[in-house]
């Protein structure tokens, strides 16, 4: 079953100069996939994720996720959309200073006035999936970022969305908390089978995936699996990299 | 561009933010020119309310003045913290401290400027309706427009002072060094709130301190304290014990983790914290403004009920009676001199003390005496009831509907001090409005005659010398009783002020004590009114610029934070918060902070009005009160409405 369906997406930036972002994408994930989407700056990877995620109006063609078409709902069938079906783990974290972990992760239950006892539960099976239990009480200035964003990623996961949206999720950590972090994401999807997203300049990242999708002007422009071996699979990254994107040299700067 | 054109640059392009700083200053100016117009005009030591509505008027300036100072004060350091990343980027171009003092400088004082202009500009047009509005609401005789110009200079060198001290003095706050510190600006994680449980409990015990000194004893001393105690608890109420009980409701999980309210509670912990001393000094400000409002009405009130509580226009007592008919021709000759038909009603009575009244602190309880065969004649007036004979040992009583009368009548009768050996039975009880012309507290007992002369006997006897009653003629005027309040221009004020010229000159020229008392219910009510008129006119100014500049405060805070918080929502609507959801978080926090200082002022000026006021015989206190307070409510409400629309407006458009 395909948990996401992208059909001809089209988007024009309006403007003084039109901008074509991106041109006649058709994208499918299926349920417990985890899909990476590569492309050098400005390939449009970040406008077609915002059309995943609900936050900006395609031009034209369709997006269905879990078989419902989120731009035909009204704003607030969208926030509470949003809220039960897609997870989101952000570049910078998006973690409420303000807030403890604990208090982070459950915010979105929170907002869907779950029971407090079905809360705790959630909360605890998570946090010990993402081995933050530790920290639960914690301030998010109090933790490294490797946390922080394990934390972001408790948050997403805890609603049990349809698809989990990832963008940059290691591209404001050392080399370290990015193993950690792409690891508990394959560790959700193979134990839970959770369906991700993730949009990423990285390809020691990228090759946690099960299936990257390359976009390059706003166009897609190749798909390749991966096997057993993800050492081979890092490979195949940087091969398809440097055949779209120039040489392989040029492409390990690229990253933000 | 050089750098004078640098700082005015700055201001006008950050315009945005800065003017409702600029208005609540040059409002305050405005004000502060309004009075010292009045002040200072020439007319006001001619007149005879004048020069104590000057002093009024001069205690309020000094007050505006001193709000003046620490309102500028805040709001300039927090303007400075939200620009801490504009002045590391400046240290980073290579301006010197110095260079970055004197921006600083240059824009507090070109602020300052513009605000006295404005402020004096603004006070010119408005001070002919001030001086209008004044004189017609004191009861003076009108003032005319002068050219205010020591006023001009009083109000521009007082505020240059304010600015220039102020501006030095921020210099202070932007001591950082480190340009590192600086560039990270407020993207540096705010420290949580905390709360010392010492000095939560410490700020806890000074409220009680004060709540209590009020009401053991009112002296000079428990006075003092309980201000002293009372504002300092304030400041601990904010900065401790408000943050404490946040802390303590977020460590419920239950009560917390619901809804939309995990976030607020948790914003609103920072913003308490953040805010402290602005919302500890504008509730102090808001307390006292509205205790002297609240006195004004409560004592408005009492007069009210003093005026309608007495059935007679005119009283005469006489205390020692020179003559079998005592010369009151004065009142006939302006009576009729007024064409209005009166009677005249003569009574005499005799004080007596409440036996087993007294003692323990508690004074002793008063009676008038009075005989029957008065009694009929004045019940005739009145209208009371009508009592035919009394036994020897029979009384009825007369008492105003506010008086207990449990406390006088014990097992059905009376026993006085001075007739200790009998007591009298009541035969009847008169409840009535109308029974305010002698004493509001004081009930009126009527014994037969010769019980009467037994009581003054053996008063006599007790003292040594020959007691006689007072003797009290009480003139009912039909024409006066009906039923509305006298203005300064009806015939009972006039008549009655003329009567109490003629009374307070009888006091002059009498050397040998005081013998005779005139007593016009008109005039009496008049004068009070005037008086109050006054301080109302004065708070009311007062507290209309406490609540503009709270609110301007208030706006301002929120603006400088509103970048940080549109990171947040916009962040927070990508995971699902709806905008109904963002509208309803931010307007809690925003009404919080407008109104709590509203709702512990309102309960800290009806702690401190009630035993004070008690203490005056005034036991209406709770409407006077929240009729001040729902006009400042209606007020800062309207404030309210506009800074949210605005806030919420800016938020609404980052939401995805």
């Amino acid at each position: 079953m395909n948990v996401l369906e992208v059909k001809a997406l089209n988007k024009v930036y309006p403007g003084k100069v039109l901008t074509q972002a991106l041109t006649d994408i058709h994208l499918s994930i299926e349920s417990g996939e985890f899909v990476g989407i590569m492309g050098p700056s400005g390939s449009g990877k970040t406008t077609l994720l915002n059309m995943v995620s609900t936050i900006d109006q395609p031009t034209s063609g369709e997006v269905n996720i879990n078989g419902s078409n989120p731009y035909r709902m009204n704003k607030k069938e969208l926030a509470h959309f949003r809220r039960r079906q897609l997870g989101f783990v952000f570049q910078d974290f998006n973690l409420l200073e303000t807030l403890t972990v604990a208090e982070n992760i459950v915010l979105p239950l929170t907002l869907d006035n779950r029971k407090l006892s079905e809360m705790e539960a959630l909360l605890q099976k998570v946090a010990g999936q993402l081995n933050i239990t530790g920290i639960l009480n914690k301030r998010t200035y109090e933790i490294s970022g490797g946390q922080r964003q394990r934390t972001a990623i408790a948050r997403a996961i805890i609603t049990s969305p349809a698809i989990i949206l990832a963008d940059e999720p290691t591209g404001a950590l050392d080399s370290n908390s990015s193993r950690i972090v792409m690891e508990s994401l394959e560790e959700i999807n193979r134990k839970d089978g959770a369906t991700l997203m993730l949009v990423t300049h990285d390809p020691l990242a990228a090759s946690y995936c099960n299936r990257i999708v390359f976009i390059k002007d706003g166009k897609l422009a190749a798909e390749i699996h991966r096997g057993d071996n993800r050492q081979a699979f890092f490979q195949k990254i940087i091969d398809t990299l440097s055949f779209w994107g120039g040489n392989s040299h040029e492409l390990s700067s690229i990253r933000v | 561009m050089n750098f004078p054109q640098f700082a005015f640059n700055n201001v006008r392009r950050n315009a945005r933010a800065y003017i409702a700083y600029f208005l609540s200053s040059a409002f305050m100016v405005m004000v502060f020119f309004a009075y010292t117009v009045f002040i200072y005009h020439p007319d006001v030591a001619n007149n005879s309310m004048g020069p104590s509505a000057a002093i009024s008027m001069k205690v309020a300036a000094s007050i505006v003045y001193v709000f003046a100072f620490f309102f500028v004060m805040y709001s300039i350091g927090t303007f400075l913290k939200s620009r801490n990343l504009e002045f590391g980027l400046l240290t980073i171009l290579g301006a010197r401290p110095g260079q970055i003092n004197k921006l600083v400088f240059l824009e507090n004082m070109l602020i300052g400027l513009l605000a006295i202009v404005t402020g004096i500009g603004g006070g010119m047009l408005l001070s002919k309706f001030f001086l209008l509005l004044s004189t017609k609401i004191i009861g003076i005789d009108e003032l005319p427009f002068y050219l205010p110009l020591k006023p001009m200079l009083i109000t521009a060198a007082s505020f240059v002072a304010l600015f220039l001290v102020i501006s030095i003095f921020t210099l202070l706050f932007i001591r950082k060094n480190r340009v590192l510190e600086l560039l990270q600006g407020n993207a540096k994680p705010k420290k949580p709130p905390k709360a010392s449980i010492l000095l939560s409990l410490f700020g806890a015990a000074l409220l009680t301190t004060g709540f209590f000194a009020l009401r053991i004893e009112l002296n000079p001393v428990t006075i003092i304290l309980a201000a002293v105690t009372g504002i300092a608890g304030t400041y601990f109420f904010y900065s401790q014990l408000s943050v404490l009980f946040m802390r303590l409701l977020q460590r419920s999980r239950k009560s917390t983790w619901r809804g939309t309210r995990l976030l607020w509670v948790s914003e609103m912990s920072y913003k308490l914290r953040d805010n402290s001393r602005m919302l500890f000094l504008i509730t102090v400000v808001t307390a006292l403004a509205s205790m002297g409002a609240g006195v004004v009405l409560s004592i408005n009130q009492a007069g009210r009920d003093m005026y309608f509580g007495n059935p007679f226009a005119v009283t005469k007592t006489f205390y020692k009676a020179p003559s079998a008919e005592p010369d009151r021709s004065e009142i006939h000759r302006e009576l009729k001199a007024a064409g209005v038909a009166y009677t005249e009603t003569r009574i005499d009575t005799l004080n007596a003390t409440l036996a087993n009244s007294g003692g323990d602190g508690n004074r002793p309880k008063t009676l008038y005496l009075l005989g029957l065969a008065q009694y009929k004649e004045l019940a005739g007036v009145l209208g009371f009831p009508a009592i035919n004979s009394l036994g020897p040992n029979e009384a009825a009583l007369i008492a105003s509907t506010d008086s207990i009368i449990s406390d006088y009548i014990r097992k059905g009768g009376i026993t006085m001090k001075e007739h200790p050996t009998e007591t009298l039975a009541v035969k009847k009880t008169i409840i009535s409005d109308q029974a305010d012309f002698l004493n509001k507290s004081t009930p009126i007992v009527i014994i037969p005659e010769s019980t009467l002369e037994t009581i003054r006997a053996a008063k006599s006897a007790k003292v040594g010398r020959e007691i006689t009653p007072y003797i009290e003629y009480l003139y009912k005027v039909p024409a006066w009783d009906n039923g509305s309040l006298p203005t300064a221009s009806s015939q009972e004020a006039i008549v009655g002020e003329k009567l109490g010229k003629i009374n307070a000159e009888n006091r002059n020229n009498n050397s040998g004590g005081l013998t005779s008392y005139l007593m016009a219910r008109g005039e009496n009510y008049l004068l009070l009114k005037q008086s109050t008129a006054m301080v109302s006119f004065v708070s009311i100014f007062v507290a209309l610029i406490f609540s503009v500049a709270s609110a301007s405060f208030l706006y301002f805070k929120l603006h400088s934070e509103l970048a940080a918080d549109i990171r947040m929502y916009r962040a927070l609507s990508k995971i699902g918060l709806s905008t109904g959801e963002m509208s309803a978080v931010a307007t809690k926090q925003i009404a919080i902070l407008f109104y709590i200082p509203i709702f512990i002022s309102a309960i800290q000026s009806l702690v401190v009005i009630s035993p004070i006021l008690g203490q005056m015989g005034i036991v209406n206190v709770v409407e006077p009160v929240l009729v001040t307070f729902a006009a400042y409510l209606v007020l800062q409400s309207v404030f309210f409405l506009i800074v949210k629309s605005r806030y919420i407006h800016s938020l609404k458009k980052m939401m995805v």
